[in-house]
């Protein structure tokens, strides 16, 4: 992996080589999310053209073209899925927000989760891998939905657009959210704490209720993705 | 300065076959066969820091792709973050996978496997040189993943871009993936 990386890196001048390792490896994390799942590769042209001119600044909350987050569903023993209502956008999401410098997505989804909920400490969560691994899409041109535990791909990913916000100087851009879903272990989990300047109130909802379309088309479709999955 | 359409058509000879218009979904497609079977090299972009993946169908009777769950086995493998004294540590970090080890020496310390079907993964690792055939793959692309979904095909993930792609060295490695396709054709 390394020598194909570093000759094309290299060639890559402009950029230093640990923002290039980033890309790299989003780039990566995305071609093999989209091997398996190549439809969606239609919704994310704008992550494609970014990772494909090596922006460094995939990260940086500034980069109004689009920067990466990442979320985190979590999901009880009733097969309900944890929502938080968020301060500042006044809507019910997952919990999740904005990427450090060039952290992995899935780290920052974890990171995410812990400050704004409390979860996410040794033992409470674990990850539900990607059902995507294993698929062969191409071939059968049905999404498969064996569960799979090879690496952090996310079970999503989604490039959604963000509203001007005056309050915090910010003009209309996008997201690009890699979310992870995991299961929470009851008998390890501790009460929910908000992170109450961003969160108001937390509440678990069902995967219909998730599917209905009230909390917004993303979750909805990762509500059907989950249903498959969870059978 | 790279010529995509003449590197297209050189992929597309290797797998006698065509460059193939997929634009909405991915920037290169090409089809075509190996040994018998439809074959596929598809990026989603052609030149860094894209990789490209290898897919052959070895379903030709087209028998699975309405009976898809008749006990069909899916495995994966890709490679050990870190291998040898070193791995039982990184496992502990959680810098690497904690996946359940096929119990085979050669292959553990190189690779993790992911599977929905302990035994099959056995019986396929253990399969005839096909460790030797994992590592000349190794070798040729430093592949991500390795996807084996028997009664469909083999996915291949590798992180060369298309653009950086040698010809013969593509030409080998559907070579030697090409023989594991015909594996799990026969005995999978």
């Amino acid at each position: 992996m390394t020598s194909s990386f570093e000759a094309e890196a290299k060639a890559s001048a402009k950029v230093d080589a640990s923002s290039a390792n980033y890309i790299y490896s989003v780039a990566n994390l995305l071609q093999r999310y989209l091997t398996n799942l190549p439809s969606e590769a239609e919704r994310m042209p704008v992550l494609l053209e970014q990772l494909e001119k090596t922006d460094c600044s995939l990260t940086n909350r500034k980069n109004m073209v689009g920067h990466l987050t990442a979320s985190a569903l979590v999901i009880n023993q009733s097969s309900q899925v944890l929502l938080i209502h968020h301060n500042g956008l006044k809507r019910w999401l997952q919990p999740g927000g904005h990427l450090n410098h060039n952290e992995e997505p899935e780290s920052g989804a974890r990171r995410e989760l812990l400050e704004e909920t409390g979860l996410g400490g040794l033992g409470e969560i674990a990850l539900l891998h990607s059902p995507h691994s294993s698929a062969v899409n191409l071939i059968s041109a049905e999404p498969n939905l064996l569960p799979s535990g090879l690496d952090l791909l996310p079970f999503d990913v989604d490039t959604h657009d963000i509203p001007a916000n005056a309050a915090k100087s910010e003009g209309e851009h996008r997201h690009h959210d890699f979310q992870y879903i995991y299961q929470l272990d009851h008998k390890h989990a501790r009460p929910i704490v908000l992170q109450e300047d961003e969160v108001a109130k937390y509440k678990w909802v069902t995967l219909d209720q998730l599917a209905s379309g009230d909390y917004g088309r993303r979750l909805s479709r990762v509500a059907a993705k989950l249903r498959a999955c969870l059978g | 300065m790279f010529d995509k359409e003449a590197k297209l058509q050189a992929l597309a000879e290797l797998l006698e076959g065509k460059v193939v218009d997929d634009t909405n979904r991915v920037e290169a497609c090409i089809k075509g066969t190996v040994i018998g079977f439809p074959a596929t090299i598809e990026a989603l972009r052609v030149s860094f820091p894209f990789g490209c993946s290898f897919f052959i169908e070895t379903d030709v009777l087209n028998e699975n792709k309405k009976n898809k769950s008749s006990g069909e086995f899916t495995l994966t493998i890709s490679h050990r973050l870190v291998t040898g004294f070193w791995a039982k540590f990184s496992r502990i970090l959680l810098v690497d996978h904690s996946d359940k080890p096929l119990g085979i020496k050669k292959f553990d310390s190189e690779y993790i496997a992911q599977t929905n079907d302990n035994d099959q993964a056995l019986r396929f690792v253990q399969y005839p040189s096909m460790i030797d055939k994992l590592m000349l793959l190794s070798q040729y692309t430093n592949f991500t993943e390795m996807h084996v979904r028997s009664g469909f095909g083999v996915v291949l993930v590798q992180p060369t871009s298309i653009e950086k792609l040698d010809i013969d060295t593509a030409r080998e490695t559907f070579r030697v993936f090409g023989e594991i396709a015909q594996v799990v054709f026969e005995a999978f």
